[in-house]
């Protein structure tokens, strides 16, 4: 008993060790090159290669958020812009789910309203934006709207799909068994949609960052587009590049969590590792 | 009498694929509907299922018309068709429709029985050719069909496996009572495994011998009595 105890423990302790350095290897690879980089950056700018109106050294980047952080300005500015994408991705991802599901199960739907979105989506999402405004003024509900209108086009895509490819294969299985068509719907067409409805919120929430600082640089107080904005007509090039990283780090971290939600929902799929960490 | 049919001829746009079958099925019997590729011998079976439902004819599931899909019509595909988001007990348990105490235990005792103890909770993309059929083959049992309908299912497994199967269909045929309808293009596994073979021809599929294999079980796959058969089966599809 006590044997096999051991038997079934110690593997799966060495197969976490063994993650574990992996992880830690590919950590310490990806990490050399943009280390590389901001010694080179950092070392230019001391020699004054670059001027420091231009591009101002690494730590002077680094000291410049330090310093916003401390005047308490930058965590509002990060708040609202996060508030802006969370809201503009929700509204346009419920709006995708919703149509994307008529669509995908109505044929005549399909015919009625495809086309249309077909055609919409051709028009650089940017270009709404002076119509939004007039509509809608700079306030809040102009930047939402378009945000959702950046975020709709990939969900609806993706997730139409997802549906209509779902495979006759698995639903002649549903049938076989007598399912209910509600049971068809939860226990075969959902999970076997989940994969397409995470391409398509993931493309989203990109797109959605992109049109957050769209929308702020049109016009707006708070936010870190406005803080581009701010750096731009301040000449603080500081300013900018802490805007630039923070909007880096925090598309990544968002990205991320939906990502390890994906790994989560999606550890049946047979696909390869790599393929799926893009 | 379990499955009876009547003038059954199904057709898509020009193509005629089985035309005019009159066939009767008796209980517990285990039938092999052999041709060659393209005689609708698949055709032929999904009909029976109730998946396809645009047949002219009759067919009688104990004497009632076949109107659609019915439980006690059990069906097993060519590919295992698990769905992959679900791990080999969901998966077998997929077209029960209660859940309790009892219905799992004869979930687990048909675990045991296709060879799957142990890998309940793997999921498919980890299973081998084989071990998926099985669990297939278990997912369809454990519905307690009185029809089991077969199109093919062995026929993308290496040979060893092929003939672990069959030996666990025939164990699972003597203990149920099971009838069974198989479709097949391997002579030897039909002479191995029926009571009778139906012989279709091509295009249209229409019968064109039915061959009684009154060899007691279990049968060696070699011997004299089958050889025969095999010859008589090949003639008549005119391969030599």
């Amino acid at each position: 008993m006590e044997k096999d105890i051991h038997h079934t423990l110690y593997p799966t302790i060495k197969v976490e060790k063994v993650n574990f350095v992996i992880m830690l290897k590919k950590l310490v690879i990806g990490a050399v090159f943009p280390l590389g980089i901001l010694i080179l950056w950092e070392s230019l700018s001391r020699i004054g290669v670059f001027e420091s109106y231009q591009l101002p050294a690494p730590t002077a980047v680094a000291l410049k958020g330090i310093d916003l952080f401390q005047s308490g300005m930058l965590v509002p500015h990060i708040m609202a812009t996060i508030l802006r994408v969370f809201m503009g991705f929700l509204l346009g991802t419920s709006v995708a789910v919703f149509i994307s599901i008529l669509v995908g199960f109505w044929p005549l739907l399909e015919k009625l309203i495809d086309p249309t979105i077909q055609a919409l989506r051709q028009i650089p999402s940017l270009a709404w934006v002076p119509l939004f405004i007039l509509w809608m003024g700079i306030g809040e509900s102009s930047k939402i709207t378009m945000i959702a209108v950046g975020v709709f086009f990939p969900v609806y895509l993706n997730l139409l799909s997802g549906i209509v490819s779902v495979d006759r294969k698995w639903l002649e299985v549903g049938q076989i068994f007598g399912l209910s068509k509600r049971y068809q719907i939860t226990k075969i067409i959902l999970p076997a949609i989940l994969p397409a409805f995470f391409t398509g919120i993931r493309t989203g929430l990109g797109l959605g960052f992109m049109f957050v600082v769209a929308s702020e640089l049109m016009g707006a107080s708070e936010g870190l587009g406005y803080l581009l904005i701010l750096g731009q007509n301040t000449l603080q090039p500081d300013t900018i590049l802490v805007s630039i990283i923070l909007f880096a780090v925090i598309g990544k971290f968002t990205d991320g969590t939906l990502k390890s939600l994906e790994t989560k929902l999606l550890h049946w799929q047979d696909t390869l590792e790599r393929g799926q960490s893009k | 009498m379990t499955l009876t049919l009547e003038n059954v001829s199904r057709s898509f746009q020009t193509v005629t694929a089985i035309k005019q079958i009159n066939l009767t099925i008796k209980k517990g019997e285990v039938i092999c509907l052999l041709g060659k590729s393209g005689c609708g011998k698949s055709t032929l079976l999904r009909t029976l299922s109730g998946l396809d439902q645009e047949y002219s004819g009759k067919i009688y599931f104990e004497g009632t018309p076949l109107t659609g899909v019915r439980e006690e019509i059990g069906f097993i595909f060519q590919e295992p068709r698990l769905l992959p988001w679900l791990n080999v007990i969901d998966n077998i348990q997929f077209g029960l429709k209660q859940n309790d105490e009892q219905t799992s235990q004869r979930v687990h005792r048909f675990i045991q029985y296709v060879g799957l103890k142990g890998k309940e909770y793997i999921y498919p993309k980890a299973l081998s050719g084989g071990m998926s059929q099985r669990a297939a083959i278990a997912r369809a049992l454990v519905c307690d069909p009185e029809v089991l309908l077969l199109d093919e299912p062995f026929s993308a497994l290496d040979h060893f496996t092929k003939l672990e199967l069959q030996d666990l269909l025939l164990k699972i045929q003597a203990k149920y009572k099971t009838t069974m309808v198989m479709v097949t293009h391997d002579i030897d596994e039909a002479l191995y495994l029926a009571d009778r073979i139906v012989v279709l021809s091509s295009q249209p599929g229409t019968i064109q011998q039915i061959v009684e294999v009154t060899q007691p079980r279990p049968r060696t796959r070699t011997s004299d009595g089958l050889k025969g058969l095999k010859e008589k089966i090949l003639k008549t599809l005119h391969v030599e």
